[in-house]
């Protein structure tokens, strides 16, 4: 009776001892942000790695689960289920990240007091980190800079909302609405705007802006945009690889075809519960996966179930990600590949200057209003209609730019997206 | 107390028994609405989390599905009440019906904590920072109160070796004990023989009253006092060993000689100190004289 008790005792001693051990454990995992930081480096390495640890990826862990490939034998929404379970355990290590991103929210009442709120050129009201660091020569070379030690104002990266051209007072609400989150990115080091555009071209068109006058704030670019917006930043990664480092979609379109080069971008497509599944984005998530180094080929494509009771514009899941994103960037910024997929036109590592240049493909991106306007009043002039609506564009700035700044300033007032055009083009 | 524990297990155990019939019958026939309870039992929530995902039981759509998970918790508590106190109260002392009850006490906690813990963790949902702060309070109090009660429920008291010998006693070993053991007119005797020899020698050096006076005067003082501590050392001796009374005696005589033969050496020890004494004194006369 004795040894029996003891025995009991025993196994039971062990069981509780294995069962708080386990709790800890998954605990610190669930609630401590360095410790899940700790447990997924240990597991996939650095950022530049592409092995796994041989000994941990034994164990019955998150981490090593395998991505979800396209099958013959699967129909698109068995697809998409498996990568919805995936994307939610694969992303497991990132709940600290947002439990501190829903204690900002709960706790900040004034969250863009401390941060610059200034217009970088014609994007207006860009939230800015007030980050500062002493210009290099490269800076000086690219003319951010006129000597060296100079201060410099950069961001790690520059995340843009996108939003459908509306009137002042609808993106004035907007941007009282992302105030939290965009202040959480500026905490981050990390710059945001809310950009509103009318069409994909446009579109285009400012984010080259950006690039090429704020180099230190718009180098690495992160995109957010729903449904339509959805579509046409995808376009934007389809047709321009690599001009936007990682983009987040809400309900994207499932017509888009995927880009032609592996790796070009992240993405994490955020889906509702009615949302219909179809094997292009399976296609794009895949392909966004498709990356030598280990985090990118995890991360890189994942497609989440958005929480039901997700209210806010950015949900803590979209800020976390982006952080994840940004600390890849900053690592492996010059390890970035893109690779071009065979029998297909290859990616261009710095494609959009030459695709800017062919007048024929992008045609319908340079038609703003100002020069559909000048088309319809010298519709009858040969050798207007005979030129490009990218040299229009030029023509109509230039000659504004000799009447005067107050006609230049009237023209930008009527329309904006031609200013837009002209600026990137000058 | 035991009777008293047995009886108060057994009466708890069964009026719960009957009383869960009742409630159940109850239930059954809608006499008392458990609709109103879900309800409220719905609306109460911990660190975000309703009352059936602290349990373990997962998210609870309708309270047509609260409800049955009530009725269902309600019943698998109550029968695992009076079950488990109706078995407790057969048991055999009542050190092993606490023990008994403390396990059974601290099972159901530790296994709603882990339960909870498991749905918490796949869980996605974000938590604040006073949440986690009410969390952690949480698990440490329930966890600390199950692995207490369990502790003491399953621990076996480790016997000593001495807790051993005498629990391990037989009739007949106590038998040959008991003959070993001496008889009190045979230890007193012992101690008297014992005492008398050993001890006048050494209150003999130590006393300085005995060293003044005669030797003689000396050893019969010491005879008294001997006889004073004899009643003291009896007692003492009980634990010593026994049986050895003709060694003892033997060992007596041997001792009785001694002692003479250093009465004797003692006596002339004395006679030489007092000559020495005289000598130095007379030199120092002697030496007064001649100073002055």
């Amino acid at each position: 009776m004795m040894i029996f008790r003891r025995i009991l005792s025993s196994i039971l001693g062990l069981i509780v001892i294995l069962a708080s051990l386990y709790m800890i454990e998954a605990a610190s995992y669930r609630l401590v942000e360095p410790y899940a930081k700790f447990r997924l480096n240990l597991s996939w390495g650095d950022y530049l790695n592409s092995e796994i640890n041989p000994y941990l990826s034994k164990l019955p862990l998150d981490h090593f689960l395998q991505p979800v490939s396209s099958s013959p034998f699967l129909t698109s929404n068995e697809v998409l289920k498996r990568e919805l379970d995936y994307s939610k355990k694969i992303l497991g290590y990132l709940r600290p990240v947002r439990d501190r991103v829903a204690n900002y929210f709960h706790n900040q009442t004034n969250p863009l007091a401390t941060y610059d709120i200034r217009d970088l050129g014609l994007i207006k009201s860009a939230v800015l980190p007030g980050l500062f660091r002493p210009a290099t020569m490269h800076d000086v070379n690219q003319g951010s800079a006129r000597r060296i030690g100079d201060k410099i104002e950069y961001s790690d990266c520059l995340f843009i909302y996108l939003a459908h051209q509306k009137k002042s007072n609808e993106l004035k609400k907007l941007f009282i609405s992302l105030e939290k989150p965009f202040g959480f990115l500026a905490s981050e080091g990390i710059a945001s705007v809310l950009v509103s555009a009318s069409s994909k071209e446009a579109l285009i068109a400012q984010i080259t802006y950006l690039q090429s006058n704020y180099p230190n704030i718009a180098n690495h670019i992160i995109l957010y945009g729903q449904s339509t917006l959805a579509s046409w930043t995808l376009h934007i990664c389809q047709q321009t690889p690599g001009i936007v480092k990682a983009c987040i979609l809400r309900n994207p379109p499932a017509d888009i075809p995927p880009p032609s080069a592996n790796g070009s971008q992240w993405l994490l497509a955020m889906v509702d519960n009615d949302y219909k599944h179809s094997t292009t984005l399976n296609e794009w998530v895949i392909r966004s996966r498709s990356a030598e180094y280990f985090y990118p080929s995890r991360l890189g494509g994942l497609i989440y179930r958005k929480p039901v009771d997700m209210t806010e514009p950015l949900s803590s899941v979209v800020l976390s990600y982006i952080l994840q994103c940004k600390d890849y960037i900053k690592e492996a910024e010059h390890h970035w590949i893109i690779d071009p997929l065979p029998n297909e036109p290859a990616g261009d590592p710095d494609p959009v200057k030459e695709e800017l240049n062919s007048d024929q493909d992008y045609e319908a991106m340079y038609l703003c209003d100002a020069v559909r306007k000048y088309r319809i009043l010298h519709e009858n002039d040969s050798s207007i209609t005979a030129l490009s609506n990218k040299q229009l564009i030029l023509k109509i700035g230039k000659a504004m730019e000799a009447l005067g700044p107050s006609a230049y300033a009237q023209l930008s007032k009527e329309d904006p997206e031609f200013v837009i055009l002209y600026q990137s083009l000058k | 107390m035991h009777a008293i524990s047995r009886t108060a297990f057994l009466t708890f155990g069964t009026s719960f028994l009957v009383l869960m019939v009742f409630l159940g019958a109850a239930l059954h026939f809608d006499i008392f609405p458990l609709e109103q309870i879900s309800e409220l039992i719905a609306q109460f929530s911990f660190i975000g989390y309703s009352i059936p995902e602290l349990i373990g039981l997962g998210k609870v759509g309708s309270y047509r599905e609260l409800t049955y998970a009530l009725k269902m918790i309600f019943v698998i508590t109550g029968l695992y009440v009076s079950i488990f106190t109706i078995g407790v109260s057969f048991l055999p002392s009542f050190r092993l019906q606490l023990k008994a009850l403390s396990f059974g006490i601290s099972i159901p906690p530790f296994v709603i904590l882990f339960n909870f813990w498991v749905y918490f963790i796949s869980d996605e949902r974000d938590i604040l920072r006073e949440d986690k702060i009410l969390l952690y309070l949480f698990t440490i109090i329930v966890y600390s109160f199950s692995v207490t009660l369990m502790w003491y429920g399953l621990h076996v008291r480790r016997k000593s070796p001495s807790l051993d010998s005498a629990n391990d006693i037989n009739p007949m070993r106590s038998h040959l004990i008991q003959k070993s053991i001496p008889t009190a007119e045979e230890l007193s005797r012992d101690m008297v023989t014992k005492t008398h020899g050993a001890q006048d020698t050494d209150k003999e050096a130590l006393d300085p009253d005995t060293k003044s006076k005669d030797p003689e005067e000396a050893l019969g003082a010491e005879s008294k006092r001997g006889e004073t501590h004899e009643q003291h050392t009896v007692s003492d001796s009980v634990s010593a060993e026994p049986n050895q009374t003709d060694e003892a005696t033997e060992r007596t005589a041997v001792e009785k000689e001694a002692i003479t033969a250093e009465e004797d050496s003692q006596e002339e020890t004395l006679k030489n100190q007092k000559t020495d004494h005289s000598v130095q004194d007379l030199g120092e006369e002697k030496k007064e004289e001649e100073v002055t």
